[in-house]
């Protein structure tokens, strides 16, 4: 029992503030919480344990919502369908393009997925027009058809969908830090010569680390698709291949509660600022200046050893 | 298909592609020695587009501008190079970029501040037309692509003749030996950057006159720019200039073939060379010290 | 703080980041000496010649050249000061030629002549313009030397210098370092015990980021068996 509150105890707290912050602030706002969470989870997991930085996040993130979409306009009508479908195409999306990419040096990988999304971007508003209707976007709200259970129609039941699937995510990527794999991962990012060594695939572990990273972003697409009842190329303006990777900082690189802190502070920044100051910019820009300055920490890092000392003395001298 | 058509292609192709170089060299320079990548040499371009503009409109000459926008822009990134770079050129790759383009970032929105969210027109300075091959160019697209010319050979003369050249060039190899030797190579880094980023508000400041200045222009250009280093090798001169060329040829003939073609293709080739050589045409396998 | 050398080393401990890499290190060097660090891969002999060099920064301890602490300077300062370090890996600046490879030198140090150095390496003489990437591994070899000779620094600290060269090449190089010492301290780390033995005045055998011990004696260092002290 001590053990399994040891494990679980971080993440039960985090929840259950989740909850409240759902019962104090507005739904929308937690809502955007929990996706934005989703979201900087694969490129935490890309960054923090594969040394991968992209810019180029945006094009998984409308990967995956386009392909709901695409469904949920043509094809089908029910969203849990347009969420599967959501994830396969980030799945396939990834699959295809991870062995070309995930061959690239750092700084050319960061690079190259920062022209992917402009390419993205240019595909879905221009080349492919008759399909995505380009800047007009497409419009399916009405056309999402109702669940007996879990309404994703509704924004109350879609926070409860939404809340559950960010728990399995993180409940993911906690286990996966444990395994054997999770390891291999760390080590491709510190030695990779000793890891050929040890005889495990480099290239493997980065393909399947790379489509499991962009495949979660991918979901967060899927589920910003279905929520918003209306997708539009802008998901993919390179300008705003910053916000993720700001997030992921702020929050603490390669830290499990990293994406649940940065999401909520830099989503509460967001609102509480621009009321105030109109130029977003200046302020993110300078926020990630001053996180890499100070150390790359970012919150969590940063309370994280105060968390443990305070924990320390609560609990007496067991550690 | 049309001659004249081609012509007036090409020559637009090269002028573009001239404005790619400005910028990329730079870039390339800073990777090569600081194996940084500098994205806020984007800042110091839509530095230079608005200070030639705000030039332009006060005192009415679009050279005394540019020359103005050069020196500006030299000096916002020898500032930021004093305040942010010098603690972090340790740092690694992935690091720097993120970094600069918190800088970038920063940088654009006091540019909205200043400057407003307007895109402001710049006419151009030349409105001659010249007779080319039997077409008609704009005089002043030219005159761009002789600029360019001639920052290409003042760089390869400093690189190959001057001793400070050497030094960079030796620097690129191998830093810490070039510091094994008894020079400062952190002036070396100063003086490069300065260098990137006055070439970089030149790049700017010769651009206006062909696009819109506004604020979002520097992080609209960083796809294309970056297509140009990586295609050409980070760290290479001469893959820089190779590539430079090629990618203002596929932007503009690619226009004339299918119009969305020209913004999606050159993407599309980056990706081809890059399955073949992961480097880049003339990248070697530079690596963070 | 003892500072009676040339260069003296007082405690100097090093870590790369978590890893510490040299524990209380202290050496003395004085004047005309050939002072050898021998000691396996990993024992710290390159990590020592490069925190003394400037390239490293110790976590304590102190660097004393001449009655002056030049603890954590940087590299190019000492280097312009006459310390200068010639790593292992015999990489001369391959786009550029010989000459330019030394003018570089020239313009660190400020010393522009040639003559000496290339009387000790005449070979040179013939390479001037060759790019340093088509020389052999001898003659980068002594480019790296000739180069680290120009400022006539008074401590050459050098790593490896005869690992991978074949023997003549080897046996040059023990000659040309006997003429070296009459202006300059050498402080060579070696795995080459021959090398060791022919030339050096004292004997640091370091283990495990640790100085073991201390030999000085010359005829001592003939006979001792090093393979028992590391």
């Amino acid at each position: 029992m001590r053990k399994l509150i040891k494990d679980w105890g971080g993440i039960i707290t985090a929840f259950t503030l989740l909850i409240l912050v759902r019962i104090f602030l507005p739904l929308p706002f937690t809502i955007e919480i929990l996706i934005f969470a989703i979201y900087t989870m694969g490129l935490n997991f890309l960054l923090g344990r594969l040394g991968f930085i992209s810019f180029g996040q945006p094009a998984y993130l409308a990967a995956g919502a386009y392909s709901t979409a695409i469904y949920l306009f043509y094809f089908g009508s029910n969203p849990y369908i347009g969420f599967l479908v959501g994830i396969l195409g980030g799945l396939i999306l990834t699959l295809i393009i991870g062995p070309i990419f995930v061959r690239l040096r750092s700084d050319y990988f960061a690079l190259v997925n920062l022209a992917l999304s402009v390419i993205f971007f240019f595909i879905l508003q221009k080349a492919l027009k008759n399909i995505t209707h380009g800047d007009n976007g497409l419009w399916y709200l009405t056309k999402m058809s109702s669940t007996p259970f879990l309404d994703l129609g509704k924004p109350n039941d879609f926070f409860i969908f939404t809340f559950f699937i960010t728990l399995l995510i993180w409940i993911l990527f906690k286990y996966i830090d444990r395994t054997i794999f999770g390891a291999s991962c760390l080590a491709t990012k510190t030695n990779e010569d000793k890891l050929k060594f040890l005889g495990y695939s480099n290239f493997k572990i980065r393909w399947f680390s790379f489509s499991l990273a962009n495949t979660v972003t991918a979901t967060a697409g899927s589920l910003y698709a279905i929520y918003f009842g209306f997708i539009s190329p802008s998901v993919t303006e390179p300008a705003r291949a910053a916000d993720v990777v700001v997030v992921t900082l702020l929050g603490g690189l390669g830290t499990l509660y990293g994406p649940l802190v940065g999401s909520f502070v830099y989503t509460g920044l967001k609102d509480l600022v621009s009321g105030i100051i109109t130029h977003w910019e200046l302020v993110i820009g300078i926020l990630l200046v001053v996180i890499m300055l100070a150390g790359e920490k970012g919150i969590w890092g940063t309370i994280q050893p105060l968390l443990k000392k305070v924990q320390l003395r609560i609990t007496g001298k067991e550690a | 298909m049309n001659v004249q058509l081609l012509i007036s292609s090409i020559i637009f192709g090269l002028s573009i592609g001239s404005i790619y170089f400005l910028l990329a060299i730079g870039l390339s320079l800073c990777f090569g020695l600081m194996r940084i990548i500098s994205l806020d040499q984007l800042l110091y371009y839509s530095i230079g587009a608005y200070i030639t503009y705000t030039i332009l409109t006060f005192i009415g000459s679009f050279w005394i501008g540019l020359l103005v926008a050069m020196i500006v822009a030299a000096s916002v990134s020898l500032i930021v190079e004093k305040l942010v770079f010098k603690r972090i050129y340790e740092k690694a790759i992935t690091f720097t970029m993120i970094t600069s383009f918190g800088i970038l970032l920063a940088g654009v929105g006091i540019i909205k501040y200043i400057w407003g969210l307007v895109p402001r027109p710049v006419p151009s300075p030349i409105h001659k037309q010249i007779i080319l091959l039997g077409t008609e160019v704009p005089l002043y697209r030219v005159i761009v692509i002789l600029i360019a010319i001639f920052i290409y050979i003042d760089i390869w003369l400093f690189l190959n003749k001057t001793i400070v050249g050497k030094a960079i060039r030796a620097g690129i190899e191998d830093a810490e030996k070039v510091e094994g030797l008894g020079i400062n190579v952190y002036w070396l880094f100063t003086l490069t950057f300065l260098i990137a980023g006055g070439l970089s508000g030149l790049g700017g400041g010769l651009h206006t006159p062909l696009i819109m200045v506004d604020p979002h222009m520097g992080l609209e250009m960083i796809p294309f720019v970056f297509m140009v280093v990586i295609i050409g090798g980070l760290g290479s001169i001469k893959g820089t200039l190779i590539s430079s060329l090629i990618v203002g040829q596929v932007i503009s003939l690619g226009a004339l073939i299918w119009a969305p073609l020209s913004n999606m293709a050159p993407f599309a080739i980056m990706i081809l060379i890059l399955i073949v050589k992961p480097t880049g045409l003339y990248g070697s396998k530079l690596l963070k010290r | 703080m003892t500072a009676d050398g040339l260069l003296n080393v007082n405690n100097l401990n090093v870590a790369y980041g978590e890893a510490k890499a040299l524990f209380d290190v202290s050496i003395e060097i004085n004047k005309n000496e050939v002072v050898s660090i021998v000691g396996r891969n990993g024992a710290g002999k390159t990590t020592l010649l490069r925190t003394i060099s400037g390239f490293l920064e110790p976590v304590s301890g102190s660097v004393i050249f001449n009655n002056q602490d030049i603890t954590g300077m940087p590299a190019f300062k000492l280097a312009k000061m006459g310390i200068k370090y010639v790593p292992q890996d015999k990489m001369v600046f391959s786009d550029l030629t010989v000459r330019e490879n030394l003018e570089l030198s020239s313009y660190g140090t400020g010393d522009y002549n040639w003559e000496g150095v290339l009387g000790y390496f005449p070979r040179l003489k013939k390479l001037l313009n060759n790019k340093g990437g088509y020389l052999s591994g001898g003659e980068r070899q002594m480019v790296m030397i000739a180069r680290a000779l120009l400022g006539k620094p008074p401590i050459l600290l050098i790593d490896e210098p005869t690992e991978g060269l074949a023997p003549n090449i080897v046996n040059d190089l023990i000659d040309i370092f006997k003429r070296i010492r009459e202006d300059s301290v050498l402080v060579i780390v070696e795995q080459n015990l021959t090398v060791v033995s022919g030339i050096s005045d004292k004997v640091y055998p370091m283990k495990e980021g640790k100085i073991v011990s201390q030999i000085t004696d010359r005829e001592q260092i003939k006979s001792v068996s090093f393979e028992n002290l590391l």
